[in-house]
């Protein structure tokens, strides 16, 4: 909703600059050899500013007119006098005579600096300026140079804040591209791994960074993984969860098709698996290409531990994910149509608590969970500092005020809390928030058919689910298409001498017979 | 427009033709027992009941009901259990229901079809009587001797019914046992349907009880027994057998012979058995018999089948009760207790033999063993086998292997 707004603006944004463009035209207009010219002209493209400042300085031994220009917030102004200003205005033309001073010599034995660029055109220029070089335009030469001093507000490396594990590395991707870049280098250290860049968008001029492993990749995959990158360079992104859900396979699906994660450890593991993993400028995490159910039900808390515990943990998240989709829909559909299937003492104890309970179990589950969703939601907003008592002491208050009251039988509030406990235990966010679309679809099959509407549900979902693709891999592998041999890295967890072998859908050479490819 | 419209329509079919079944749980009413007696002529009542009965059954619309024809021939009693009473723990967690509260409501209509007194006993509950729970169905002896037939067509063709549903014989009323308050169970019923169990470790009770079954055994013409329960104020007592011989009952039989009818069929599931002591005045020893396996071979002679039955019982020495002193239990003694062991368990089926014999009644089962290993044979004898039974001669081997 949020993306589809932005794009819109951007859309008449675009529009807009398109006619004032028609008029001026500076896309192709190339620098002039005048210092005052180019930085007018500069400052003017870039509708004067105040954050950008330009000095101009006798350099060489006063010899020769230079300019300089940056914006005062994105550069380090220390490596600018430094690296710039300095060895300008001290070093003096020994060398070389000002008829012939060329831009390679300045670049070559002058600056200081350790990333510098030629360029010649206003609008790369400017470009460049944003994103935090600084512009050195020398008198007489109609090419300038851009000089990295970026200094960017950024935080520092911190821990992952939503997925935390017990024994797993403590660093999670923060905004910074450098330094998420950073934290994937230091642990794959290897020249197989290749970083591409995108540029995209029309004003926002964002990069997008795609990361894979030589060799382990596979080609379609990765090719798909670009071409979409490429067809979106038309929007302007925010957020790398704008790209992951322009770049995803549907635009209706509630599964999440591509696999979100601020864990460079986890992100590292899926590269070597031969993921491709999508980092976005200032965005916190990092996409994973192409995703399955079953890696979105996968901790790296599994690999941290002995395979026993990971198989155990990952055998209950899949029931809290059975669970957190199906318990109230279950409790409505046993309490208001088949009585029958429970053993008669936990049915007497049942319906003991729904005496004199005045809502149809349905609206009953209903009232819960929406007060469910109410508290998760409110939970998320509150200050930190009062979050989570407040949530806490809200649940308690409402669950046993309700069932004193009458409004709410007791049994409800257990399937509400073991429904929002289960629903938790997910790994994955994106996940969770499909269990809780689907928990009310079921919930209304439920109080329309009983167990009956609940199959049909299943039915239709289990259909569904198979028919999505990520990345033309297979949503449902290795359940469909049938892989037991992938099953050891995927339900079970086996021990980590048996993991040699990559997933199937990731083999490069022989495909199998059917889906995978 | 047209496919939100269509998409519009299958969810109001599938929500709009949905619910009717829907009935929330705590407004039906969980029939758990039901207990089958004879309408009771009012006079016979009388003479044990100090108020006038008559004015105890209409006062309560017992008898209210409109029968097209006929005079009512069943009292048809059903137990509810009083859901509010027994949650009132569950929610406050402190205190028990106030003493005197009935935990169970028993309800009694008379008729003649067993629907219409189920539909006229829904004219005075406010809950949807549903059978769905029902664990027991208790059938007093009366009735069970007019024959089965007529009773159970309903409870068979029910769709609510489970065919696990265990089936009593009660010796005298009924109702009795319905009226029974228990001390751990709340229900009587369920305590009654509970006691089936203990068979793993008591020999002497049925626990081929389920309704199902009976009503196989009856369409298949198969002779059976079902349990017999006896009812005192606060308990219920299962041992017992009732013979019935096609639908009807025959007899009963005690809880010895039950066992020994057991071990012939080869349904015996664990208990002890008893035999005096060798060497010791007026002593007792006791075997725990493990493991039991019987085979019955039928052989073919001329003048008759003869049953040829062996049983082979794995059994603990678990006791020696009254003896004035400690024996050494060595391997002599163990030889010498088996013997005596062998000894009254194969007196103890051939009496009972004799005994159902003289009932007419094949609830060994015979009949079946002859149409599984001699088909040829039964294809001639099937038509006469009620003639034939009672003078089938049996063989009776038993060897006791003691631990």
């Amino acid at each position: 909703m949020f993306s589809w707004l932005k794009n819109i603006v951007s859309k008449k944004n675009t529009k807009s600059s398109n006619l004032h463009k028609l008029t001026v035209n500076t896309n192709d207009i190339c620098i002039s050899k005048s210092v005052d010219k180019n930085i007018n002209a500069l400052k003017c493209y870039m509708n004067n500013s105040p954050d950008i400042i330009d000095r101009k300085i006798r350099a060489f031994d006063s010899k020769v007119d230079a300019g300089i220009v940056f914006i005062q917030n994105l550069v380090d102004i220390n490596m600018v006098e430094e690296y710039i200003i300095k060895p300008l205005i001290t070093n003096p033309v020994r060398v070389l005579s000002t008829q012939n001073l060329t831009i390679e010599a300045i670049k070559n034995s002058m600056l200081y600096g350790s990333v510098i660029e030629e360029a010649n055109t206003i609008f790369e220029i400017s470009l460049e300026i944003l994103n935090g070089k600084t512009f050195l335009c020398i008198e007489g030469l109609d090419t300038g140079l851009l000089i990295d001093t970026v200094s960017l507000p950024k935080r520092n490396v911190e821990e992952p804040r939503t997925e935390s594990t017990v024994k797993g590395p403590n660093e999670g991707f923060v905004e910074n591209m450098k330094d998420n870049l950073g934290l994937i280098r230091k642990r794959l250290k290897t020249p197989d791994l290749c970083i591409e860049f995108i540029k995209t968008g029309k004003t926002v001029h964002n990069n997008a960074a795609v990361l894979y492993l030589k060799g382990k990749v596979k080609n379609q995959i990765l090719q798909e993984v670009k071409n979409r990158i490429d067809s979106v360079k038309g929007y302007d992104i925010v957020h790398i969860e704008q790209l992951a859900n322009l770049i995803s396979d549907r635009v209706f699906t509630i599964f999440p098709l591509i696999q979100w994660t601020e864990r460079p450890d986890k992100a590292v593991s899926f590269i070597l698996e031969g993921n491709v993993g999508i980092l976005y400028d200032n965005s916190r995490g990092m996409l994973l290409a192409p995703t399955t159910i079953s890696a979105l039900m996968q901790s790296p808390d599994d690999y941290y531990e002995h395979w026993l515990f990971g198989t155990v943990i990952t055998f209950i998240r899949y029931i809290s994910l059975f669970i957190s989709t199906f318990f109230p829909a279950i409790y409505i559909a046993l309490t208001s149509f088949h009585p029958e299937m429970l053993p008669t003492s936990l049915l007497l104890s049942i319906s003991g608590t729904r005496i004199g309970v005045p809502l149809h179990p349905f609206f009953e589950a209903l009232v819960m969970i929406i007060i469910l969703e109410i508290l998760q939601e409110a939970g998320l907003r509150l200050p930190k500092v009062v979050g989570q008592t407040v949530a806490i002491v809200g649940g308690l208050v409402i669950g046993q005020a309700a069932v004193q009251a009458g409004i709410i039988g007791p049994f409800m509030v257990i399937v509400t809390s073991v429904t929002a406990i289960s629903s938790f235990s997910i790994p994955s966010y994106s996940l969770g928030l499909v269990t809780r679309i689907l928990r009310l679809i079921f919930m209304l099959l439920a109080s329309a058919l009983g167990a009956f509407g609940i199959s049909i549900g299943i039915i239709y979902l289990l259909g569904y689910m198979c028919s999505l693709k990520s990345f033309g891999v297979g949503f449902m592998e290795p359940f469909t298409p049938y892989r037991p041999k992938d099953w050891k890295d995927s339900i079970i967890r086996a021990p980590q001498i048996f993991l040699k072998n990559r997933l199937g859908y990731f083999n490069t050479k022989s495909s199998p017979k059917k889906g995978g490819s | 427009m047209n496919k939100l419209l269509s998409v519009l329509l299958c969810i109001s079919i599938i929500i709009l033709t949905g619910c009717w079944d829907s009935v929330p749980i705590e407004s039906r009413a969980y029939i758990i027992g039901v207990a089958i007696d004879e309408y009771l002529p009012i006079p016979q009542v009388a003479e044990t009941e100090t108020e006038s009965p008559n004015s105890i059954q209409e006062e309560r619309f017992e008898t209210a009901i409109d029968i097209h024809s006929g005079d009512p021939l069943f009292a048809m009693t059903v137990q509810l259990p009083v859901i509010k009473m027994s949650a009132v723990p569950n929610i406050q967690g402190t205190g028990s229901p106030e003493p005197g509260t009935p935990k169970t409501w028993e309800i009694t209509q008379v008729g003649n079809s067993f629907i219409e007194m189920s539909r006229a006993i829904s004219t005075r509950t406010n809950l949807l009587p549903y059978y769905g729970h029902l664990q027991v169905i208790i059938i007093s002896d009366k009735i069970a001797k007019k024959g089965l037939n007529n009773i159970l067509d309903f409870f068979i063709r029910d769709h609510e019914l489970r065919s696990r549903t265990r089936i009593f014989i009660a010796q005298g009323e009924a109702k009795k046992t319905l009226d029974v308050v228990p001390r751990t169970e709340d229900y009587s019923s369920i305590y009654l349907s509970e006691t089936a169990y203990n068979a793993k470790i008591n020999s002497q009770m049925v626990q081929w009880t389920d309704f199902g079954k009976a009503v196989q055994d009856i369409y298949a013409d198969r002779d059976f027994l079902l349990p017999i329960v006896h009812s005192s104020k606060d308990e219920i007592m299962n041992k017992g057998g009732a013979v019935f011989k096609g639908d009807k009952m025959v007899a009963t039989i005690s809880g010895r012979e039950v066992e020994a009818v057991k071990m012939i069929r080869n349904l015996y599931m664990g208990g002890v058995t008893t035999a005096e002591m060798p060497h010791c005045e007026d002593s007792v020893m006791a075997l725990e018999i493990d493991k039991l396996k019987t085979k019955v071979t039928p052989i073919i002679e001329e003048d008759g089948v003869i049953f040829k039955i062996d049983i082979n019982i794995k059994g603990d020495y678990s006791e020696s009760a009254n003896c004035s002193f400690l024996k050494n239990i060595d391997k002599n003694f163990l030889e010498e207790a088996s013997e005596v062991f062998e000894d009254s368990i194969k007196k103890q089926c051939v009496e009972t033999i004799q005994k159902i014999q003289n009932y007419g009644a094949d609830v060994f089962q015979f009949n079946m063993v002859l149409k599984a290993e001699k088909p040829s044979y039964w294809d001639k004898v099937k038509d006469k086998w009620h003639d034939i039974f009672p003078y089938v001669k049996t063989e009776v081997n038993v060897k006791v292997d003691l631990k």
